[in-house]
């Protein structure tokens, strides 16, 4: 089994830590893959109103930051929303779990889907959007250029497993053009930090403004 | 549009007169209030069809503008330009509102036009 | 303070100036004059634009314009459209040519599609159910395009509101591109 991953957390009140370690050892998706750390090195760490340090927390180059945010409010990297929801918890660590592992050996012939770039050749017939609620917003983001796994669950929130179901749904209907990820290309959460700050700004004003929860 | 003929052939007639006397027209257009074109006369290579639709627009735009302020009816707008200008007024035609547009080049006077545009408002009412 | 612009086009009687009533906070400004065209079954169409205005919490402003349908007004498309974030195109599927429809402000507005987002909302879907909203699909493909085709009744805000939360995904989308 391979070994556990650690979450710190800061700017927490103490019954949300206790809340929080309470969901790491009851549940059975994560497998107690997690350990909640109270310093040191961590893997992940969840913040609730970001400093410059994050003392007694050390943070490695790989640590994933898991910002606390109000619900309705709109964040592109990982987010974990108040009231707090166990499961949404739980598919943010799982997902930063799965990037962690060793990728496993690539054959050229069969690049893994977090490789490969995905758009949609053509809108998909309504019958395969009423699957699910959400799968409008992902074909909408499939829509416009080339996209990864990474960068799906990125903007629309959702897990991997659930994009990549979204994606053989629309394979088999053949809406699909895939291609390799180009090496060039920039990491996904470096051109979500490029976003101009007022554009996002504006998004959220208005999805509040029009009673638009971001899902 | 259901105009009758003895209608459009006077405001024909109205636009043709109004590009002879007046010196530096370029056109001359009566259109309904939704911007298509009853009649027109032309000098240069001007298509009296978009000028129609873009005289509606302007003239729209003109009303809002004036109910936005509460300074009555809009009347007219003029669009002066390098190289002459635009004027663009409400005619009544049989009981139904037009839009009578001009388009002059630099040798045209507005006073003179505008005059003109009166007098060709009173004879089209009285129809 | 920043001003963002949201335009509605599409064919007449498709809804654009109700759309904008359905989410304007302020009273909606229209150029409406008496129609004349015996072939729409209307009595007032917009010749020059209406304007709607959304306030926001931290003082941005949205505004909301609605273009003349018809293609002899398309330099008012141009003018309008310019610097839009977003392009909402309706199509009433009633009329005789909805497809024949949707292609002139494809062509009107060929340019923006290049960056701006844009959703074409279909109205009266139920009742005239053909052509389907695939087809429309299939007719933006043909044209080299991917854009959203949503049924809609933008009597409805909740219906209009759902194509501005597209069009915001597609800008979203476009960041991550970039």
């Amino acid at each position: 089994m391979a070994a556990k991953l650690n979450l710190g957390y800061f700017g927490l009140i103490k019954p949300e830590v206790d809340l929080i370690r309470t969901i790491l050892r009851t549940s059975s998706r994560l497998d107690g893959g997690w350990n909640l750390v109270d310093s040191g090195e961590c893997d992940a760490i969840l913040i609730y109103n970001a400093e410059k340090s994050f003392a007694p927390f050390i943070l490695k180059p790989t640590t994933q930051l898991i910002m606390i945010k109000r619900r309705g409010d709109t964040f592109s990297g990982h987010v974990f929303f108040k009231p707090f929801r166990a499961d949404e918890l739980v598919d943010t660590l799982l997902f930063i779990q799965s990037n962690n592992e060793p990728a496993a050996p690539i054959s050229a012939e069969q690049p893994s889907a977090q490789q490969k770039t995905y758009r949609l050749k053509k809108w998909p017939p309504a019958e395969l959007l009423a699957l699910h609620k959400n799968y409008m917003l992902l074909a909408v983001y499939l829509s416009r250029g080339s996209k990864t796994v990474p960068d799906l669950v990125t903007l629309s929130g959702h897990n991997e497993s659930f994009c990549m179901q979204f994606l053989s749904e629309l394979e088999r209907k053949n809406l699909l053009l895939s291609e390799v990820l180009i090496p060039t290309r920039q990491a996904f959460t470096v051109a979500i930090e490029s976003q101009p700050a007022a554009k996002k700004t504006f998004f959220a004003q208005l999805r509040d403004r029009l009673g638009l929860g971001k899902t | 549009m259901n105009t009758p003929e003895h209608i459009r052939n006077t405001a024909y007639t109205e636009c043709q007169q109004l590009l002879n006397e007046v010196n530096g027209l370029m056109a001359v257009v009566i259109s309904s209030g939704d911007g298509f074109d009853l009649a027109s006369a032309v000098s240069k290579a001007l298509d009296p069809a978009r000028i129609a639709a873009m005289a509606s627009s302007i003239a729209a735009i003109g009303a809002v503008v004036s109910q936005e302020v509460q300074l009555g009816k809009s009347k007219s707008v003029t669009v002066n330009t390098e190289d002459g200008f635009v004027y663009i007024t409400h005619v009544e035609l049989a009981g139904t509102s037009y839009i009578l547009n001009v388009v002059a080049g630099q040798s045209a006077i507005l006073a003179q036009v505008i005059y003109q545009c009166s007098e060709i408002s009173k004879r089209l009412r009285s129809i | 303070m920043n001003e963002y612009k949201l335009v509605f086009t599409g064919t007449t009687g498709a809804g654009k100036t109700t759309a904008i009533n359905a989410i304007s906070e302020t009273a909606t400004i229209v150029t409406d004059v008496a129609n004349t065209d015996p072939t729409l079954a209307k009595a007032s169409t917009t010749v020059g634009l209406d304007f709607g205005q959304i306030n926001l919490a931290n003082g941005d402003r949205v505004r909301l314009f609605g273009t003349p349908g018809q293609s002899r007004f398309d330099f008012m498309w141009k003018i309008l459209v310019k610097d839009a974030f977003g392009l909402i195109i309706l199509i009433d599927n009633s009329r005789p040519a909805p497809l024949e429809d949707l292609e002139v402000y494809l062509n009107g507005f060929s340019h923006e599609l290049q960056t701006t987002p844009c959703v074409i909302g279909v109205g009266r879907t139920e009742a005239y159910p053909n052509p389907s909203l695939d087809d429309f699909s299939i007719k933006l493909e043909n044209q080299n395009l991917t854009l959203p085709v949503i049924p809609v009744d933008v009597r409805r805000a909740e219906d209009v509101t759902m194509l501005i939360d597209i069009l915001m995904a597609q800008a979203e989308a476009d960041l991550i591109n970039a």
